[in-house]
């Protein structure tokens, strides 16, 4: 049978009750709701007037009246206004949680991330970077630890290759280095480099390995790093030594990036020789280190 | 002001008007006086009503209609027939009769006959307690000698 529910003057009706219904709980609403609708169907025939649309609704009362009448007695009316009131609380405290929740969280991400460990060096420090110098390695142990000591190639590109491990939760990724590399002039910044190769798949590195920067290093994997230098023409004697025990990187970790420190466990030393002694003592020299 | 009580029996709607115009008189206001009496007997009007059988709501709302002035306004049938029904005194079921649109009809339950039957034994005491005190001044005893 046909509704008259699409009747201009009930469209406005129920409308206007939908506002209304919102003091009542949603099944009570929806209940009155459906009774007003079928009461409309039923008394406003299709033959009806606009007129007698218009008097059936007056008859039926304002949509508010019909809310006044549902909500009842005034202390039912207190309490349904109480339970508003709380479930309007409800909901303050349910945004109010989540926001909490998600604030707390991304706090907890970037304390997380902010405080993941550095990087380090877990053992088997390779050694140098040139067969050259790996052949005239002097591994001295001290009180500080063992140091591996090579000579120096004045001019030459020297480095170590040492072990890398990201013991944090968080991809660390490697930038750059602060260090200078085994020189004494520091305006000429040593190289770093991450070998894509896992020291555990591939024991040895190789001087062919390509070292990028900046790269970046899995949470829980081990990467070789390569920190290489061109050293310093005017040495100095035979016999004169400079080494590092630690690595100075530059890492990002998220949106945070700092320096981090890396002992060794193995110190890496140049030491001159006669040839860079002679170097040392030239007339090149003479006017200071280039 | 006169007050006129008709002569036939008491029924609800008499007692209705007899309550409603004793509002009016101690002052409550007229229109709010009869809205609450109005309210208060209303629930058992209904009952009355579908004690005989079940019926629509539009329906019901005609038949109170045609007592006279039981209702403030038609949609304030449906909220007390929910209450009714939430307090057991009433169910409802949907019926589809050949022919005719799917309805809601509503029912009396047992519940609702003997709350009913409590409440048509007190209203009529009651409504006779009313008429007696309430009575014109020309049917008081006495008032027709000089």
């Amino acid at each position: 049978m046909e509704t008259q529910s699409a009747h201009p003057r009930v469209r406005t009706y129920l409308a206007q009750l939908d506002e209304a219904l919102v003091r009542l709980p949603d099944h009570e609403a929806a209940e009155l709701r459906a009774q007003i609708r079928e009461h409309l169907d039923e008394a406003i025939t299709a033959e009806a007037s606009d007129l007698d649309a218009a008097r059936i609704l007056d008859r039926l009362g304002t949509p508010d009246a019909l809310v006044d009448d549902a909500l009842g007695a005034p202390t039912r009316r207190r309490r349904l206004s109480l339970r508003r009131f709380r479930q309007v609380r409800r909901r303050v405290w349910i945004v109010t949680a989540v926001v909490l929740t998600l604030f707390g969280s991304g706090l907890g991400y970037v304390v997380d991330m902010a405080t993941q460990p550095s990087l380090q060096n877990p053992g088997g420090s390779y050694g140098f970077l040139a067969r050259i110098d790996g052949k005239h390695v002097n591994s001295i142990d001290n009180v500080t630890g063992r140091e591996l000591e090579t000579a120096v190639r004045p001019g030459h590109r020297q480095g170590f290759v040492v072990v890398i491990y990201n013991p944090s939760n968080w991809p660390e990724t490697v930038i750059g280095t602060t260090d200078s590399g085994l020189k004494a002039r520091v305006d000429t910044p040593a190289q770093v480099g991450v070998s894509p190769v896992n020291p555990n798949f591939q024991p040895e590195p190789t001087t062919t390995s390509a070292y990028t920067l900046p790269a970046t290093i899995a949470p829980h994997q081990y990467r070789y790093v390569l920190l290489s230098w061109r050293s310093e023409r005017c040495w100095g004697d035979k016999g004169e030594v400079r080494g590092t025990s630690a690595l100075s990187l530059r890492v990002k970790i998220g949106w945070f990036t700092h320096t981090q420190h890396i002992p060794l466990d193995n110190a890496f030393a140049m030491r001159g020789t006669r040839r860079s002694g002679r170097l040392a003592t030239s007339k090149s020299c003479a006017l200071g280190p280039r | 002001m006169r007050t006129i009580i008709p002569d036939h029996a008491p029924g609800i709607g008499n007692m209705l008007w007899c309550l409603a115009r004793q509002d009016i008189m101690s002052g409550m206001g007229g229109s709010k006086g009869m809205t609450e009496l109005r309210r208060g007997v209303l629930g058992p009007c209904v009952l009355a009503l579908l004690e005989d059988r079940p019926r629509f709501g539009l329906e019901l709302v005609r038949d109170l209609s045609e007592e006279g002035s039981l209702l403030t306004s038609d949609g304030t049938v449906y909220p007390l027939l929910n209450r009714l029904r939430d307090s057991g005194l009433v169910i409802s079921e949907w019926r589809d009769e050949a022919g005719q649109r799917p309805r809601r009809y509503y029912a009396i339950t047992p519940a609702g006959r003997r709350v009913l039957a409590e409440f048509r034994s007190d209203w009529i005491e009651f409504a006779a307690s009313i008429a007696r005190v309430i009575r014109p001044a020309s049917r008081a005893p006495g008032a027709d000698q000089p």
